[in-house]
C-alpha cells in the first residue's frame, strides 16, 4: 500500500471511528458482493437482541448471528452483510422475570434482502416495553417515507457513497417512485 | 389460546355508554361550535333500582368517572362516588347494578395489558357496594377475588360471585356481612364475614370458570370454563346438577383438523362462536364470531343442534356485548364507536314509539312493574339522550350523550336509493332546514368499508357540517352491511372499482337537485373514506372540487404487507381486497399515491400517529409524492390521534381544521 492510500485509508477509518458499524463493517466500502442492512432502531427494554441467518434455501439457514440491541444508542445502524436473502430468526426483548422472545424464523414478514452495492433499509426496529404493565410490543415497521429526511440525513453526514432501496421481502414500488429511476440513489 | 382480550371486556352486561376517552368538559357559552359536537357525554350509564324510586347515574365530570343518586320523585341528584378521588390508579367503572332497593354493586376495573403473543391482557377487578341510604361514608367491598355474577334482584341484601381458579365456584353473599372497603380488619375479622364456605355454595365445577349463564331467578344454566383434560369447554347443567358438555373447542378443532386433510381441502376462515349469553332456550346462546375481522355480527347458536343463524350487525367498529330482556329476548348490542361505547337496538325495538323519522328509542332499564323507565332516544336530528319515563310518558330529562347540543336540530334528511348497475344502492342526504340557497354538498364515504354502513340515525359529523350549511351525503355504496347480502357480498375486491362507482354515480343524481350546488362539491372520508376521497379526488375533478383524507390508505399494497396477518385474516383480505403477491399491479393501479401527477384538486391529508390500523407512513408517502408532483395538498400529523378522531380535545382540533380547509375551497351558507 502506498502512503497516498494509506493515509486515505487511515482518514477514513479514523472518521468511520465515531460512528455506529457493525463489527465487521469497519469500512464504508463495500466489497464487490456487499451491501448494507440499515436499521432504524426504536428499542427499549432490557437487553433486546436480533438472531439472523442467511437463507440458504426456502428449508434450510445459515449460521445464525446475534445482533446485541443494547449496546448501540444511536437511531440507525448500518452492517456490512454479504448479498442475499436473510431470515430475522428470533427477536429477543427480555423484560425482567418474562424472558420474551418473538419466533419468526418461518415468518416471511422477518426475511430482508441484501442487494449488493445498495444501503438496505430493513425498517424500523420497534421494541417497546412496559415494566409496569407487563407488555411489550415488537415491530417491524417499514417507515421509508415517515424516515426519510432523517436517512438521508443520516447518510450524507456519514458520506457512505450507495444508494438506498428497501430490504423488505415483498415489492414495494415507493422508493423507486419518489427517487424517479430504476436504480434507486440518495442523490 | 380462544379466549380474546375483547371476551374478557364483555362481562359488562348492562352498561348504556361508556367512555374509554374522557376528558374535560367546555363551557357552554364559550363553546365553538366543532366543541358542541364533540364534547365528552355528561352521562355514560345509568341503572333504575328495582322500584322505581332512585336513578344510579354514571357522569363524566373533568376527566373523572363520578356516580350520583336522582331521586325520581324530586328528580334530586346527590353525588356520592368519584372515581378519581377514591383510587390514584387509573381505574374505570365498568358495571353499575342494582343489588336491591338499598345497594349499588360497582364493578372497578383496572386494565393491565400482557405481552402480545404470550399472555391475555389482564383485566383487574374490584367489586364495590356503595349503601344509597347513607351513600357518602359507606362504601363496602368484596375482598375476595372474583366478579358479580348476578346481583339477584328478587332477594334484598345478596347476590351471587364467581370465584374461579382449580375449582370454580358460584357464591350467594349478603352485603351485611362484608366490611367497609379501605379498613383495616380485626384479628377475630374474617375475610368478607367468612362467606367463602361451603354452605353458600350455589354451583360448583372442576375447572377455571371464565362465565357463568344465569336464569333470571339467579341458577346457573351453563357455564364456560377451561377444563384441564378437555381445554375450552361449554357446559350445560341438566336438572339433577351435572355437567353436560355442548362444546368443546379442543376437540372439535381436532375433529375439523382431521377432516380437512382426509379431504385435502383448503383452509379457509371458518366461524368461532363465543357464547355471550342465553337465549332463553335450551343450549341456546346469543354469540359472537371471534374470526370475524372485527366482531359485527350477532349470532343465534343452538349448540346442541348446530343450528345457527345471524340475527344483528352493526355498523360500528365492534361489538362488545349483547343485550338481551327478561325473556331472553335479544334487544340490543353495545358497541365502541370511536372510542366510546354505545347502546344499538334492534330493529323491532327501535320504533317502539316512533314520533320522526329514522327514530331510535328503547328502555335501558325499567323497575320490577316496568311502569317506570329509563330511555335512550336518538334520531338523525336528535342527538342520544336518556330520560325518565313513567307509565309511558315522558317526566325528565337526565342525561345527554351530547350535552352541549339542543335537544332537536335544524336539519332534514332523505333517504333514497339509486339502482347502479344493476344494484340498488342506498343513501343518505343531510340538509340544513333552511334549502333557500344553493348549498355546497360534502360527500362522505364511509370507512371499512366491508361490512360497515351509515346509520340514518344520529351522526355527530354529519350533522356539524350541516349545522355549518352544507348538504352531505353518505352513501351506503357496494360491500356496505345493513341492507343486503347481495350488498355486501358485492363488495368484494371492489376498493377501487364499483365501490367507487356507486360513490360517483348517486353523487352525480344527488347533484341533480336543486338545493344542491353542484360546482361546490368535496369529499371527505377516513380510512376507506379517506382512500375514497383520495381517488376519486384525483380521478373526477370535474365532480369534485377538494378533498379530506383522515387515515387514509393511499398505498393498498403497502396497507396489506405493512403487518403480520393470520392466516384467517390474510385469507379475508386477500378474498375482500386483494393478495399482493398476485394482484401487485392491479392494486397499485388503484392506489392514489401512484397517480398524484394527476391530482388538480386541493387535498388535506390528515393522520394520527397513534394509528395502529392504518400507519401515517401512509400518508408521508402520499405527502412526498404530492410534494413531488408539485400538486396542492396540506398535510396534518397529529401526534395522539389514534384510526378515529380520538379524545374530544383531539376530534374538535381536527374538525376545526377540517372545517376551514373546507370553507376556503367551497365556502358554506353560514357564517
Amino acid at each position: 500500500m502506498n502512503y497516498s492510500l494509506f493515509s486515505k485509508w487511515l482518514v477514513l477509518t479514523l472518521f468511520l471511528s465515531q460512528f455506529s458499524f457493525a463489527e465487521e463493517s469497519g469500512l464504508n466500502v463495500l466489497g464487490e458482493s456487499q451491501g448494507y442492512l440499515l436499521i432504524e432502531l426504536d428499542v427499549g427494554g432490557v437487553a433486546p437482541s436480533m438472531k439472523y441467518a442467511m437463507r440458504r434455501s426456502s428449508r434450510s439457514l445459515g449460521e445464525e448471528r446475534t445482533l446485541a440491541l443494547n449496546t448501540i444508542d444511536q437511531r440507525f445502524y448500518l452492517i456490512k452483510l454479504r448479498k442475499g436473502v436473510y431470515q430475522v430468526t428470533q427477536v429477543l426483548a427480555p423484560l425482567y422475570d418474562l424472558p420474551y422472545r418473538l419466533g419468526a424464523e418461518q415468518s416471511s414478514y422477518w426475511q430482508f434482502k441484501i442487494e449488493p452495492g445498495k444501503i438496505n433499509y430493513f425498517g424500523r426496529l420497534h421494541i417497546k416495553p412496559e415494566r409496569l404493565t407487563d407488555y411489550v410490543e415488537i415491530r417491524r415497521l417499514n417507515y421509508i417515507a415517515a424516515s426519510y429526511d432523517d436517512i438521508q440525513d443520516y447518510i450524507k453526514t456519514n458520506s457512505i457513497p450507495y444508494p438506498l432501496s428497501l430490504a423488505f421481502a415483498y415489492q414495494d414500488d415507493y422508493l423507486r417512485e419518489l427517487l424517479g429511476s430504476l436504480d434507486a440513489s440518495y442523490n | 389460546m380462544l379466549v380474546t382480550t375483547n371476551f374478557f371486556l364483555m362481562f359488562a352486561r348492562k352498561l348504556l355508554l361508556f367512555t374509554f376517552l374522557c376528558a374535560g368538559s367546555c363551557s357552554c357559552a364559550a363553546a365553538t361550535l366543532a366543541e358542541k359536537f364533540f364534547s365528552s357525554p355528561d352521562m355514560v350509564d345509568a341503572a333504575l333500582s328495582p322500584s322505581g324510586s332512585k336513578v344510579a347515574a354514571l357522569r363524566l365530570e373533568n376527566d373523572s368517572q363520578r356516580i350520583s343518586f336522582i331521586d325520581t320523585v324530586s328528580m334530586t341528584e346527590q353525588s356520592v362516588f368519584s372515581v378519581g378521588e377514591y383510587s390514584e390508579k387509573e381505574s374505570s367503572i365498568r358495571e353499575l347494578v342494582w343489588l336491591d332497593n338499598r345497594y349499588v354493586a360497582v364493578q372497578l376495573s383496572q386494565l393491565k395489558e400482557g405481552i402480545k403473543d404470550l399472555m391475555d391482557t389482564k383485566l383487574q377487578k374490584r367489586l364495590l357496594i356503595i349503601d344509597s341510604e347513607s351513600p357518602k361514608d359507606n362504601v363496602l367491598s368484596v375482598r375476595t377475588k372474583g366478579w358479580l355474577a348476578d346481583p339477584l334482584r328478587g332477594e334484598a341484601n345478596s347476590f351471587l360471585f364467581a370465584k374461579s381458579g382449580i375449582y370454580s365456584k358460584l357464591y350467594k353473599l349478603s352485603v351485611d356481612k362484608l366490611a367497609r372497603d379501605g379498613v383495616r380488619l380485626g384479628k377475630l375479622d374474617r375475610v368478607d364475614g367468612g362467606q367463602f364456605v361451603r354452605s353458600n355454595e350455589s354451583r360448583s365445577i372442576d375447572g377455571h370458570a371464565i362465565r357463568w349463564y344465569l336464569k333470571n331467578d339467579g341458577t346457573a344454566q351453563a357455564v364456560l370454563y377451561f377444563s384441564r383434560e378437555e381445554g375450552l369447554v361449554l357446559a350445560e347443567f341438566s336438572a339433577d346438577g351435572k355437567l353436560q358438555t355442548l362444546k368443546n373447542w379442543e376437540e372439535d378443532d381436532e375433529k375439523s383438523k382431521k377432516s380437512k386433510k382426509d379431504k385435502d381441502t383448503a383452509t379457509k376462515a371458518e366461524k368461532r362462536f363465543v357464547p355471550i349469553v342465553l337465549a332463553g332456550m335450551s343450549s341456546s346462546f346469543y354469540c359472537l364470531d371471534i374470526n370475524e375481522e372485527v366482531e359485527k355480527s350477532v349470532y343465534l347458536v343452538n349448540f346442541s343442534t348446530g343450528k345457527e343463524e345471524k340475527i344483528y350487525q352493526t355498523s360500528s367498529y365492534q361489538i362488545l356485548d349483547i343485550l338481551v330482556g327478561e325473556s331472553g329476548k335479544f334487544v340490543g348490542v353495545k358497541v365502541l364507536k370511536d372510542g366510546t361505547v354505545f347502546t344499538e337496538f334492534a330493529e323491532e325495538n327501535k320504533n317502539l314509539s316512533r314520533k320522526v323519522e329514522s327514530l331510535i328509542m328503547g328502555s335501558i332499564d325499567s323497575s320490577r312493574d316496568g311502569k317506570t323507565n329509563i330511555v335512550y332516544a336518538e334520531a338523525h336530528n336528535m342527538p342520544g339522550h336518556l330520560m325518565l319515563a313513567k307509565d309511558g310518558k315522558e317526566l325528565a330529562p337526565l342525561g345527554k350523550v351530547y350535552p352541549l347540543l339542543p335537544k332537536v336540530l335544524a336539519s332534514k334528511q332523505v333517504e333514497a336509493v339509486l339502482n347502479v348497475e344493476g344494484l340498488d344502492i342506498p343513501y343518505l342526504l343531510n340538509l340544513p332546514q333552511d334549502t333557500s340557497v344553493k348549498l355546497p354538498m360534502l360527500v362522505m364515504p364511509h370507512g371499512g368499508p366491508i361490512g360497515v354502513y351509515d346509520t340514518p340515525y344520529f351522526d355527530e359529523t354529519a350533522q356539524f357540517f350541516v349545522a355549518q350549511g352544507y348538504a352531505v351525503l353518505r352513501v351506503n355504496f357496494r360491500g356496505s352491511s345493513g341492507y343486503s347480502e347481495d350488498l355486501q357480498r358485492s363488495g368484494e375486491k371492489q376498493w377501487g372499482n364499483m365501490m367507487l362507482t356507486d360513490i360517483l354515480q348517486v353523487t352525480r343524481q344527488v347533484t341533480k337537485r336543486a338545493e344542491i350546488d353542484s360546482k361546490s362539491v368535496c369529499i371527505i372520508g377516513m380510512s376507506y373514506g379517506g382512500y375514497a376521497a383520495a381517488e376519486l379526488l384525483t380521478r373526477h375533478p370535474e365532480v369534485f372540487r377538494c378533498g379530506v383524507a383522515m387515515a387514509g390508505v393511499y398505498d393498498i399494497n403497502l396497507y396489506i404487507n405493512f403487518r403480520e396477518h393470520s392466516d384467517g385474516r390474510a385469507d379475508w383480505i386477500y378474498k375482500n381486497i386483494g393478495d399482493p403477491r398476485e394482484d401487485y399491479d392491479d392494486l397499485k393501479a388503484i392506489s392514489p399515491l401512484y397517480s398524484t401527477e394527476k391530482l388538480q384538486r386541493p387535498i388535506f391529508i390528515i393522520h394520527g400517529k397513534k394509528d395502529t390500523v392504518v400507519s401515517f407512513e401512509q400518508a408521508y408517502r402520499y405527502a412526498a409524492l404530492l410534494s413531488k408532483n408539485n400538486k396542492p395538498f396540506e398535510l396534518y400529523i397529529d401526534e395522539e390521534m389514534t384510526h378515529s378522531y380520538g379524545s374530544p380535545e383531539s376530534a374538535v382540533r381536527l374538525m376545526s381544521k377540517v372545517s376551514e380547509f373546507i370553507g376556503s375551497n367551497i365556502g358554506s351558507t353560514m357564517p
